[in-house]
C-alpha cells in the first residue's frame, strides 16, 4: 500500500514539473481560468476531464475503458509467459551442462529482442508470408488480413504472443523456475514425502503457487510498458495508446491518469501475490502477525 | 561479442566512410541497393545508410553511458545505505525504490521527458532513474548478508573505520561486479528505450539526425525499396542488445 500512495506521489510530483498551462496559452486565460476549470473538472476532485486525446470526457472513464481492454491482453501474456517460463523449466536438461547453457543463452538471445523490434517483425512476416500465399491461390484472403488494420482474433492473438515473449523476460522466468524447482527437489521435507512413498506432485505444487504468484506479480510492470509499443503496432485501443496519445497531446490528466493505473495495477498485483502468500503459507502466516 | 567493441566498431567506422550521416543529402541517389560506393545502399533521400547507422551508433553512447553512470551512483549509495545501515533507513529506501520500481519503465520515461523535454540528457536523467531500483536492490541483497560475515567483524575489531570497511571491502573488492552487471543491463535498456521512443515519435531522436529507432521507423513506414536502410539498424539493435544481455549471461 505504501508503495502505491508513494507511486502515485510521484507521478503527480513529474506533472507539477511539466512546463506550460493549457489555460495560460489561450489569450484571455487569466479571465476564463475559473470557468475553464470548472467545466474540464481539473480543480473538481477525481482525476478531472481530458483536455485534447477526448476533449471534455471524465479521465477516469476513459482510463477504466482503455485498461480494461489493456487486461484482455496482459493477462493471457502473463500466463502464457509462466506456462512457457515453467514449461522450459520442467523440460530442461538435467544431464549435460553445455546443453542447459546453451538453452539458457538461446532463452535469453530470444527475449533480449526489444518488443518494437519483435512486434514489427511480426507484423511484416505474418503480412508478407500471407500475401505470398495469397498471390500463389493457395488461401483465400483471409478476414484479418492485412494486419494490424483490420481487427479479429488473429490481431489479438499475435499481440498477446508478441507481448509474452518480449516483455515478460521469460528466460529469467525459466531459470527462475528452474531454481525453484532445484530447490524443492532438494528440500528436506520432499526427501520425507519420497520416503513415506506417496505421491510427490501434490506437494510440489503446493510449495509452488507462492513463488508462481510473485514472479506473476513482478512481470506486471514490463509487461505494461511493453503494451504501449504492442497496442501502437497492432493499433489496439487500449491503455497503452491512451497514454501514449496523452503524452503526444500533452494531455496530463489522462496522462497522470493511465500513469496512476498502471502504478495502482502493479501494486494490487503484488498484494495479490502477498495475499496469497499468507493464505497458502503458514511461515509467511507467522511472518506477517 | 563485447558492447565496447561494437561501439568503437560503430564510431571507426563512421570515422572512415567519406560521407556525412546530415548532410549529404542526394536524391538522385535515393533508394539504391549495395554498391562498392554505399555498401548497404543509400536512403530515401539518397543518404549513405552504413553512415548512418554509425552516426546512430555514436548518438546512443551519450545517453546510454549517461544512463549507466547516473544509476550506477545514485544506486550504488541507495544500496549501501540501505544494506549497510539497516533498520528504518533501510525501510524508507526500499519503500521509495519499490515505488519508482513500480511504474513501468517506459511509463516513467515518458512522464520524465514530458516534465523535462526531450534530449539526450534528459534521456540519460529517466533511463538511469528507471534502473537505479533494480541496482540499489542488488547491491543492498549483497551488503546485507556480509555485513554479519566473519571478515567484516574481523575488520572492525581492528579498528578500520566504517566508512573504508563499507566503500572499500563491501562495495569495491564485493559489490563492484553487481554495480557493473546492472549498470550494463542500464546501457541495454536505454537503447531499447532510444530505440522505441524515436520509433514511436515525439519524444525521441528526430530527423535528420540519426538513430537507430527513427531510421527503423523510416525505413518500415515509407516502404523504401533498399530493404537495408531498416535491416541495418534493426541488426545493430539486435547486436548491442545481445552483447549487453548474454555476456553477462554466458559468463
Amino acid at each position: 500500500m505504501a508503495t502505491a500512495v508513494l507511486s502515485g506521489c510521484l507521478i503527480v510530483a513529474l506533472f507539477w514539473l511539466v512546463p506550460g498551462d493549457a489555460i495560460d496559452a489561450l489569450p484571455n486565460g487569466p479571465e476564463v481560468r475559473a470557468q475553464l476549470q470548472a467545466e474540464w473538472g481539473i480543480e473538481g476532485g477525481g482525476l478531472g476531464r481530458s483536455l485534447t486525446v477526448r476533449p471534455g470526457a471524465p479521465v477516469a472513464e476513459l482510463v477504466g475503458v482503455a485498461l480494461t481492454t489493456s487486461l484482455s491482453l496482459l493477462l493471457p501474456a502473463l500466463v502464457l509467459a509462466l506456462t512457457a517460463g515453467f514449461g522450459a523449466a520442467v523440460a530442461w536438461p538435467t544431464g549435460a551442462l553445455g546443453w542447459r547453457r546453451g538453452l539458457h543463452l538461446v532463452g535469453a538471445g530470444a527475449s533480449s529482442v526489444p518488443v518494437v523490434i519483435l512486434a514489427l517483425a511480426t507484423v511484416l512476416t505474418v503480412n508478407a508470408g500471407t500475401w505470398a500465399l495469397i498471390e500463389r491461390g493457395i488461401v483465400d484472403r483471409p478476414a484479418w488480413f492485412a494486419l494490424p488494420v483490420e481487427p479479429g482474433a488473429m490481431r489479438s492473438a499475435l499481440a498477446i504472443l508478441v507481448l509474452a515473449v518480449g516483455s515478460s523476460r521469460w528466460s529469467q522466468l525459466s531459470a527462475q523456475a528452474r531454481r525453484l524447482l532445484d530447490e524443492l527437489d532438494d528440500a528436506s521435507f520432499m526427501e520425507a514425502v519420497r520416503a513415506r512413498g506417496q505421491k510427490t506432485l501434490r506437494t510440489r505444487l503446493h510449495h509452488l503457487v507462492v513463488p508462481t504468484a510473485r514472479l506473476a506479480s513482478e512481470q506486471v510492470p514490463s509487461c505494461f510498458a511493453g503494451l504501449i509499443v504492442v497496442e501502437r503496432a497492432f493499433t489496439v485501443p487500449g491503455a497503452g495508446t491512451l497514454f501514449w496519445q496523452a503524452c503526444s497531446g500533452r494531455d496530463w490528466p489522462v496522462a497522470v491518469g493511465v500513469a496512476l493505473g498502471a502504478a495502482l495495477l502493479t501494486a494490487a498485483a503484488r498484494l495479490v501475490a502477498e495475499t496469497i502468500a499468507v493464505v497458502v503459507d503458514p511461515r509467511e502466516r507467522e511472518r506477517a502477525a | 561479442m563485447s558492447p565496447r567493441i561494437l561501439l568503437l566498431a560503430s564510431v571507426a567506422v563512421g570515422a572512415c566512410l567519406p560521407y556525412d550521416a546530415l548532410g549529404d543529402v542526394r536524391p538522385a541517389l535515393a533508394d539504391q541497393g549495395p554498391s562498392a560506393a554505399h555498401w548497404l545502399g543509400t536512403d530515401h533521400l539518397g543518404r549513405d545508410v552504413l553512415r548512418r547507422v554509425s552516426a546512430g551508433g555514436a548518438a546512443f553512447c551519450g545517453p546510454g553511458l549517461g544512463a549507466a553512470a547516473f544509476a550506477a551512483l545514485g544506486g550504488t549509495l541507495a544500496g549501501a545505505a540501505a544494506g549497510w545501515n539497516g533498520g528504518a533507513l533501510a525501510s524508507v529506501v526500499r519503500t521509495v525504490l519499490g515505488a519508482i520500481a513500480s511504474i513501468p519503465s517506459l511509463v516513467l520515461v515518458l512522464l520524465c521527458l514530458m516534465a523535462l523535454g526531450p534530449g539526450p540528457v534528459q534521456l540519460a536523467f529517466a533511463g538511469g532513474l528507471a534502473g537505479m531500483p533494480a541496482l540499489a536492490a542488488a547491491l543492498d541483497a549483497r551488503i546485507t548478508s556480509l555485513r554479519t560475515s566473519e571478515f567484516v567483524l574481523a575488520a572492525r575489531a581492528h579498528g578500520i573505520p566504517p566508512g573504508r570497511l563499507l566503500w572499500w571491502h563491501l562495495v569495491w573488492v564485493n559489490g563492484r561486479d553487481i554495480v557493473a552487471r546492472e549498470a550494463l543491463a542500464v546501457v541495454g535498456s536505454v537503447l531499447v528505450l532510444e530505440v522505441t521512443l524515436s520509433y514511436l515519435g515525439h519524444f525521441g531522436v528526430a530527423e535528420p539526425a540519426a538513430s537507430w529507432g527513427n531510421m527503423l521507423a523510416h525505413g518500415l513506414s515509407t516502404g523504401c525499396p533498399n530493404r537495408w536502410s531498416w535491416l541495418a539498424p534493426a541488426g545493430a539493435v539486435l547486436a548491442t542488445g545481445w552483447a549487453t544481455t548474454l555476456g553477462p549471461v554466458r559468463r
